[in-house]
């Protein structure tokens, strides 16, 4: 149940920042950053992610045929998070992870996914080359 | 040969012989044979006016606000002069085809059949590196972010609503699948004015529709059953309804998102 509540902290915490975004032009999520973790999990936006000036972040998810799928991140300080599923549900919301989503996991200590959320707006950048 | 594979083939024989700068590569303008009942493009050009526009979506009809509706279709119009547009759409509740429109990626091309009803007898998309990517044009359909709070809907291009001149419009759907707990979604709208509305449903079809979402769509929603949005703080954001009907439009009349 801890768990739930930490997934579901993160993802306050971040709709919460959401609406205060930046100043230029449409409302941006310039506050949530490139990759955080948790004490179960991680979060991100694939595209900031992206164009952060740290070569080492990164956050990806593969979707197998087999029926499988793996979410792993990696933060600034080379500290990374993983879950695995095989659950219908996850596989087909991982499954609709554009390359300017926000995307959060979070793990049982077996590494298994307990919960994805993918979120995919106007406030995210797009990804640079 | 079916005729959509005569089309498909058509369409990477003449990409093999495209432009040798880099990578083989070729502009997809939008064609329609009213005779033969097919029309066919790469879904995003910089330039409608003359590549056509081609557009298709998974979800009801605009005016439609019922949450059964599990249908969609596509719209087609090529200009084979400057002065003459010549129109083609289908629509359909076939799943096949529905699968098929809600894969569409950005730079997707497209191609679709019709009978003489106007429904869709074939929808087929090509994604690859020989189709042009997400280029944008200054044409605009939806527009920024439109929230009606009389007839409880929202809509609003994705792209448009970053690009727009203020600071406080946004739009955006999030889906949620946890262990033990059914997959939920949320779509959300915020106007100029400050205006909110948000969403929630677990419905199977607005789920798939949701989760075609990119950042060149237009988003339609509407609700049911409004209740006050409130932050933890107890501020009223705006109204949170049940969603009744999602609909997701890929379309050549969407800008691309800037930084």
């Amino acid at each position: 149940m801890s768990r739930i509540f930490s997934f579901a902290s993160v993802l306050l915490l971040v709709l919460a920042l959401l609406p205060a975004g930046g100043a230029q032009a449409g409302s941006r999520n310039t506050r949530v950053g490139p990759v955080v973790l948790s004490d179960t999990g991680a979060s991100g936006v694939i595209s900031t992610v992206r164009n952060s000036s740290n070569a080492f972040e990164y956050i990806n998810c593969t979707i197998r045929s087999s029926g499988s799928a793996t979410c792993i991140a990696f933060d600034a300080a080379r500290r990374s998070r993983a879950c695995n599923s095989t659950d219908a549900e996850m596989i087909r919301v991982i499954g609709t992870m554009r390359s300017d989503s926000y995307v959060s996991f979070t793990a049982n200590s077996e590494g298994i996914c307990t919960a994805v959320s993918v979120t995919t707006g106007s406030r995210e950048e797009p990804k640079q080359p | 040969m079916p005729g959509y594979i005569r089309i498909v083939l058509l369409a990477l024989s003449t990409v093999a012989s495209g432009a040798s700068l880099a990578g083989a590569r070729n502009v997809y303008p939008v064609q329609v044979d009213q005779e033969r009942r097919s029309a066919s493009g790469g879904l995003r050009n910089d330039n409608p006016a003359v590549l056509g526009v081609i557009r298709c979506h998974a979800g009801p009809a605009l005016e439609a606000r019922t949450a059964n509706t599990s249908s969609g279709g596509c719209l087609a119009t090529a200009f084979p002069s400057p002065s003459l547009g010549v129109v083609g759409s289908c629509f359909t509740s076939n799943s096949e085809h529905l699968a098929t429109i809600r894969s569409l990626n950005e730079d997707s091309y497209v191609s679709f059949f019709w009978d003489t009803n106007g429904n869709c007898t074939s929808v087929t998309a090509i994604t690859g590196s020989l189709i042009p990517p997400a280029i944008g044009t200054t044409q605009v359909d939806f527009g920024p972010v439109v929230i009606n709070n009389t007839q409880n809907w929202a809509r609003g291009d994705v792209a448009s609503t970053r690009n727009s001149s203020d600071n406080l419009q946004w739009l955006q759907c999030w889906v949620r699948a946890q262990l033990g707990v059914p997959t939920t979604a949320r779509c959300s709208a915020q106007m100029a004015d400050g205006t909110r509305a948000d969403c929630d449903t677990t419905n199977a079809t607005h789920l798939r529709n949701i989760g075609t979402l990119t950042a060149v769509s237009q988003l339609y929603f509407a609700w049911t059953n409004e209740t006050p949005l409130v932050a933890s703080d107890g501020t009223v954001l705006g109204v949170l309804g049940t969603c009744s009907a999602v609909r997701v439009e890929n379309s050549t009349l969407t800008p691309t998102k800037l930084p």
